[in-house]
């Protein structure tokens, strides 16, 4: 799977707390596709608190995407919300959800600063 | 255009001519639109192979229409032996009921025919003409006609049923009918504009449904009734208040993120879509009436306000966004809407709605709930918004291909000019976002003290805003001229063209107290008023033009925060008659005031002139009536109750307010026209 996704989730699990989803509570499976098979995550959210694993478990929100697009997502290169509308990205459920969640993601690399 | 009929729900309207029919083009802007997206370009009735006339038009509500046609093109003579109705309401996409009755002694025999196409034009590509990247496909096939827009996994669909079977072709629909004497016959047409794997709600097979909204009509009615009652002499104020509050139930839609709640989009046609500055003014405007909308516009300005550092998007961490579309364009990165935060106002801005809702609310809940937020929009004012370091916000797109050039409300090209004319360079400190900014330091302190619980933040907090009021007052007053100046430029010279900035200055009450007279007169004076309300620039200076933009034309939402400045420096008869020339204006548009109208002298035209492409209905258009009464009332929350302080101007008779909504419960408001307002112009 890809180093960004991994260095990004498991970067979210092991700090283990975000003042940004303080107000946020909820479970988010990410089911990333790659060469037919699908790696899973689950980020369950509790007042900021932050857990990472790649459990079974219910989920108020599912992102299918492929491991490739998110890595790029997970590195700044690319825009979720972008991804969604092209449907590149699908999301189920409560949208709202990563919609927070993408808050977290880097900012894109930038070419040059002026 | 004045034939155009508009029908909407949120973010799904309709637009045809006045027999139904829709023959767009690309850079027509009839149709169905969803979601930003095109999804009919055509869609016209005949009967035996001839179009209808129009007989009649009846706007049932803001979601529903019908109309009364006959058969033949002939504009002279009408041999109406039958007669067709088609009443359609938009929701998710639009249903049509089709109609046709015989009036003849004889039976008939009739082919009817609907033809259907779409382009899947994105908004953007109707209001700039672009051509298409994708692929169609058009399938005929179980009495359904599928109009199908593919690029990449892009994909969108419009779905035309019938509940009477009929022939379907890839150009339309086809029913072979006969009709008795006297008899009918009717069909409804379904029109579903869908999303192939979209963002909203998506369901098995992954093809999903643009939400819409349910028993629309009762919640019209819950909306109507849970607003303040009017009671007044002038029946003209009573209709402008209804066609306000109808206007923005139409105009409010819920984008996928904010559940079932609603916010106002910004208006018809162009900009259905989430605006930042918009939703903030628009929900300040209403906050007396309908203050629900305040609660929601800020739960969603927040759940997307910027994180990273992206030049496309002109993003910033803390930074309220400008605008968020759906469209093709948007998704393949073409625009920088998804979304773009290039704008300079709506962050503290959001502050100042913020603090100005628990105000009249008492909800605390969301203040505690958005203090991430709302500190991180505070940081931004000083940690990104002070481009040029001299302790001002000033702006500069960073995406310099399809950014905004002025990202203040006056967003036009030609929109911040010196008095002869020339524009300046950037960065741009124009002086509206100053007195912003110092609004909302000053409430970010009441909310830091309040509620946060940080009193070291509400010190600090008003040190900063004493200090920028104190370097404002010296840096854009203009001596000689008496008024602020624009902006400053990108060397910090004085940009001197009068304009009405200097009203929302008063808003937002950076003004020192000494300088308000002389703004005054400016703002009531030949040069800026009309008659009917504020030029956006004043006459005699280089750019004026009575139908420019946002260079001499008058914004009747501008004239409602600039009554609003004017009482809170207590010139409550010029806000009178500020207010009675917008509502004046407003009586020529019955009651639906557009986005602006030609700065032309009140007394030469006699009636305000709309502004050839002006938006209609708009959100900060129709809540300018709701704030103009709030200002004339001289509503005010202080502490736990209401304070009503009516200075309204004679011709408006009595005014009651009943069951103003707040922390109080209810309270009634009451006023009568006493202000002589020649006399008041006179004065100033």
């Amino acid at each position: 799977m890809g180093a960004a996704t991994t260095e990004f989730l498991e970067g979210l699990g092991n700090r283990g707390h975000e003042q940004l989803l303080e107000t946020t509570t909820g479970t988010v499976r990410l089911d990333l596709t790659k060469n037919g098979k699908v790696e899973r995550w689950l980020v369950t959210i509790d007042k900021g608190d932050v857990d990472v694993s790649h459990r079974r478990g219910v989920s108020d929100c599912t992102v299918i995407a492929a491991a490739e697009l998110f890595d790029r997502i997970a590195s700044g290169e690319a825009n979720a919300f972008a991804a969604a509308l092209r449907g590149e990205l699908i999301v189920g459920g409560d949208t709202k959800l990563l919609v927070r969640l993408q808050r977290l993601f880097p900012s894109p690399p930038r070419k040059k600063r002026r | 255009m004045s034939d155009l009929i508009q029908i909407l729900d949120g973010n799904t309207f309709v637009v045809s001519d006045d027999r139904g029919d829709i023959e767009a083009s690309l850079t027509d802007p009839t149709g169905l639109f969803s979601y930003d997206t095109r999804f009919l370009s055509r869609w016209v009735l005949t009967i035996n192979g001839q179009r209808l006339n129009a007989l009649s038009t009846d706007d049932l509500q803001y979601f529903e229409t019908r109309f009364f046609l006959v058969p033949g093109t002939g504009t002279v003579y009408v041999d109406s032996k039958l007669s067709v109705i088609r009443q359609r309401a938009v929701g998710q996409g639009f249903s049509e009921d089709l109609t046709i009755l015989n009036h003849d002694e004889k039976p008939v025999q009739l082919t009817i025919r609907i033809e259907a196409a779409s382009d899947f034009a994105d908004l953007f590509e109707v209001k700039d003409a672009l051509e298409k990247k994708g692929t169609y496909k058009t399938t005929a096939r179980d009495g359904k006609l599928v109009l199908e827009y593919k690029r990449d996994a892009f994909g969108r669909a419009t779905v035309i049923s019938s509940s009477v079977p009929a022939r379907v072709d890839k150009g339309g629909l086809t029913f072979k009918t006969r009709i008795d004497p006297h008899g009918e016959w009717e069909t409804r047409l379904d029109v579903a504009a869908s999303a192939i794997s979209a963002i909203p709600d998506s369901n098995d097979n992954g093809r999903v449904r643009m939400p819409g909204r349910k028993s629309k009509a009762a919640e019209l009615d819950r909306w109507l009734r849970e607003a303040p009652r009017i009671e007044s002499d002038s029946d003209s104020l009573k209709a402008t208040y209804r066609r306000s509050l109808v206007d923005l139930a139409a105009l409010r839609f819920s984008p996928p993120i904010a559940g079932n709640r609603s916010l106002p989009a910004a208006g018809l046609p162009w900009f259905m879509a989430m605006f930042g500055r918009d939703s903030i003014f628009t929900s300040l405007q209403a906050l007396p009436f309908t203050p629900e909308l305040a609660a929601t516009t800020l739960k969603a300005l927040g759940e997307w306000q910027g994180s990273r550092v992206d030049d496309f998007r002109d993003e910033d961490p803390g930074r309220i966004l400008h605008e968020l579309r759906y469209g093709e364009l948007a998704a393949f990165e073409e625009r920088p809407h998804t979304p773009y935060y290039g704008n300079a106002d709506a962050t503290p801005l959001f502050v100042v709605l913020l603090d100005e809702y628990e105000r009249w609310s008492g909800d605390r809940k969301l203040v505690r709930d958005l203090e991430y937020e709302a500190r991180a929009a505070l940081n931004w004012i000083d940690e990104y918004a002070d481009l040029q370091g001299n302790g001002y916000i000033s702006y500069k797109r960073r995406n310099e291909k399809t950014g905004l050039e002025n990202q203040c409300w006056k967003d036009s090209w030609d929109s911040i000019s010196f008095s002869d004319g020339h524009l300046p360079g950037f960065p741009r400190a124009t002086c509206e976002l100053q007195g912003y900014a110092f609004d909302a330091k000053t409430r970010g302190a009441r909310l830091a003290r309040l509620v946060w619980k940080d009193e070291q933040l509400a010190q600090q907090l008003e040190k900063e805003a004493a200090d920028l009021k104190r370097r404002f007052n010296r840096d854009f007053w203009i001596e000689d001229g008496e008024y602020f100046a624009l902006a400053l430029d990108e060397n910090g010279n004085q940009v001197d063209s009068l304009t009405s900035n200097n009203g929302h200055l008063l808003w937002s009450g950076i003004v020192d107290k000494s300088k308000a007279k002389a703004v005054v007169r400016h703002l009531m004076g030949r040069r800026l008023f009309s008659g009917w309300g504020v030029r956006t620039l004043a006459e005699g200076e280089g750019r004026y033009n009575p139908i420019g933009y946002h260079v001499g034309t008058v914004w009747p939402f501008d004239c409602s925060f600039i009554a609003w400045g004017l009482r809170r420096y207590g010139f409550k008869e010029e806000a009178a008659r500020l207010a009675a020339g917008i509502l004046d204006a407003a009586e020529f548009f019955d009651g639906r005031l557009p986005e602006a109208f030609g700065g032309y002298e009140r007394s030469v035209t006699r009636y305000p002139v709309q502004y050839p492409t002006a938006c209609s209905p708009q959100a900060w258009s129709t809540g300018t009536p709701l704030l103009l009464l709030r200002t004339m009332l001289g509503l005010d929350p202080l502490g736990e109750h209401l304070v009503v302080d009516p200075a309204l101007p004679k011709g408006i008779g009595m005014v009651a307010l009943l069951d103003i909504p707040g922390r109080w419960g209810r309270v009634d408001a009451f006023g009568r026209g006493r202000i002589d307002i020649e006399r008041a112009l006179a004065n100033t």
